[in-house]
Formats: structure tokens, C-alpha cells, sequence
């Protein structure tokens, strides 16, 4: 594992990337982006190609520009996981949430009934 | 004891990259900026899905966003910063051959870039509030928009004085000592990261 690493500074240039084709890359899809929203698609295709385009976007600039396709993978282990977890936190903010309102709803409605049968 | 305690202490000073003295191999300084990044990709991340709940909740009242925002104007921004990660590579693999003259020259260029993407920001929102009378107060769209833009706004504002910094100390990086002007890097690839995805959700959708 750490062998595979260079020890020394010297040692640890990477093989430079085609810069210019990433950022060619990006500028194409950029105006992608720009066109689609002109065009006349449905919203769910509109927001599912938006979306794709844009992670698209930003795996490439973590990747090559970022250097997470040379470094140790440890630094994309830290790039994720964060990402896992605070999704799993809005999942389970959002479900309470959920749960909660559909709750209070029901027994306001049921407060609401009993006080006008009085 | 004491002269090899010394020792060591030497060669971490020698190696300005500081790679040789930790498990991962990992230079401390990058392990820490990606530990920032993580925690401030939260912050970002939860912030737009803030957005989007409140958004979600309101979307029958919700305006199309293109209605109010310029959106062909904000891809030129887009496009101005991609420009400034490119040239912010450029400026990296410049001191990483050793050419100090061609990282001042990108590193300015990148300096550059991101003081027209807050010129270009200071023009969308004069535009955007004397205008179309845009403000705080007036709706949740005009709410989430000015919070998520003047966050990632003042991102790019730090970035342009540490880039700046960098800049001013140039003269110390050569071949061997450039862990500095890349840590600088990952940070501002990172505030080009947050725009795409702001742009596509503020913007675009």
C-alpha cells in the first residue's frame, strides 16, 4: 500500500491529465446546460438531464482537477463519505419531519372535530 | 535519543511537502484542507437541500426562475470560473517543473478570474435588487436565492485573497516545495465544484 506512494517529495509528480480536454469538457456541457433549458422538454426530463450534466461536471473537477484519480484514495474516502452522511441525516430529518406533521395534522383535525360536535 | 529526535525534526523541516513523515504519505497540510472541504461540502450540502425542501413545499408558488435570473449572463460566469480552475492547474504544474514566472503569471490569471466573477455577481444583484426589486424579505425564492448565492459569493471572495497571499509569496515555492500552491488549488476547484451544482439548482431547474 505505502510503497505504491512515493516517500519522497521528489517522488510524487503525477502524470499531468489533458487539462485543456476536461475543461473543453465542461465548457460543451455548460452550454448544454443552457440550451436544454430553453428547449421544451417535460420538467422531470429537464431536471434529470440538468442534474446528470452537473454531477458530470462536478466528478470531473474533483477527479482531474481535484486530483483524486492520482492521490491516495483515502483523500476520496474523505470526499464521500461526509456527502453519505449528511444524506443519511436529511433522510431521517425529513422522515421525523414527515411523521411529525402527518401526526400533529390528525390530531389538530381530531381536536378540531371533537371541539365542534361540543 | 535526543540528536535522533533532533534528526527527525530536521527532516521534516527539509521536506517542506512534509510527505515523508505520515502513515498515508499525505501531506498534513493537504489532509487538512481536504478535512475542511468535507465539513464546508456539508454545510453546502445541506444548505441546498434546505432549498429544495422549501422549495418543494412551495411549488405551486415557486416563480420559474428564469423569469427573474439572467441566465445566459450567469453562464458566463460559469464559465469565467472554469476558466480560473484551468488556469489555477496550469499554475500547479508551472512550480511543479520549477517555473516560478509562469505560477505568478497563472496564479494572477486565477486572482483574475474569480475578482470577475464577484464583478459579475455585484452586477447581477445591483440589477436584481434595484430592477426587479428583489429582497430578503419578499419571498422564500428571493430568500433561498441570496443566502446560497452570497455564501458561495463570500467563498470566492476568501479564495481570491488567499490566492492573493499565495501570490505575494511566490518567490518561496520551487520543484520541490509546492504543497502550498496546491492546497490554494483545492480550495478554489472546490468553490468552482459548489457553483456547478448552485448554478443547476438556483438557475437552471
Amino acid at each position: 500500500m505505502a510503497d505504491s506512494h512515493a516517500a519522497v517529495a521528489g517522488e510524487t509528480e503525477h502524470p499531468h491529465p489533458n487539462y485543456m480536454a476536461v475543461f473543453w469538457t465542461l465548457l460543451a456541457l455548460t452550454i448544454l446546460e443552457v440550451v436544454v433549458v430553453y428547449t421544451s422538454l417535460s420538467v422531470a426530463a429537464l431536471i434529470s438531464i440538468l442534474l446528470v450534466m452537473a454531477f458530470v461536471k462536478a466528478g470531473l473537477v474533483a477527479w482531474y482537477f481535484m486530483h483524486l484519480k492520482f492521490d491516495h484514495k483515502v483523500l476520496s474516502v474523505i470526499a464521500v463519505v461526509p456527502l453519505v452522511l449528511a444524506a443519511i441525516a436529511v433522510g431521517i430529518i425529513s422522515y421525523e419531519y414527515s411523521h411529525y406533521t402527518v401526526s400533529d395534522t390528525a390530531t389538530l383535525k381530531v381536536a378540531t372535530e371533537a371541539a365542534e360536535t361540543k | 535519543m535526543s540528536e535522533s529526535v533532533i534528526a527527525v525534526g530536521q527532516d521534516h523541516f527539509n521536506d517542506p511537502n512534509n510527505y515523508s513523515d505520515t502513515i498515508t504519505k499525505v501531506s498534513n497540510w493537504k489532509m487538512f484542507m481536504w478535512l475542511f472541504l468535507a465539513q464546508d461540502a456539508m454545510t453546502f450540502f445541506t444548505m441546498f437541500v434546505a432549498y429544495l425542501g422549501l422549495r418543494i413545499s412551495q411549488s405551486d408558488t415557486w416563480p420559474v426562475p428564469s423569469n427573474y435570473l439572467n441566465i445566459p449572463k450567469t453562464a458566463v460566469m460559469t464559465f469565467i470560473l472554469i476558466c480560473s480552475s484551468v488556469t489555477m492547474v496550469q499554475a500547479l504544474a508551472a512550480i511543479q517543473r520549477g517555473d516560478q514566472r509562469k505560477l505568478r503569471l497563472w496564479l494572477s490569471a486565477t486572482v483574475i478570474g474569480g475578482l470577475l466573477f464577484l464583478f459579475g455577481q455585484y452586477l447581477e444583484y445591483s440589477e436584481l435588487i434595484v430592477h426587479e426589486h428583489l429582497s430578503m424579505s419578499r419571498s422564500l425564492f428571493d430568500a433561498t436565492f441570496f443566502i446560497l448565492t452570497s455564501f458561495h459569493g463570500l467563498h470566492v471572495l476568501s479564495g481570491v485573497i488567499y490566492l492573493a497571499s499565495v501570490l505575494a509569496k511566490a518567490g518561496r515555492y520551487t520543484a520541490q516545495n509546492y504543497t502550498q500552491v496546491e492546497i490554494v488549488g483545492l480550495y478554489w476547484h472546490f468553490v468552482d465544484l459548489v457553483w456547478i451544482i448552485l448554478f443547476t439548482l438556483v438557475y437552471l431547474i
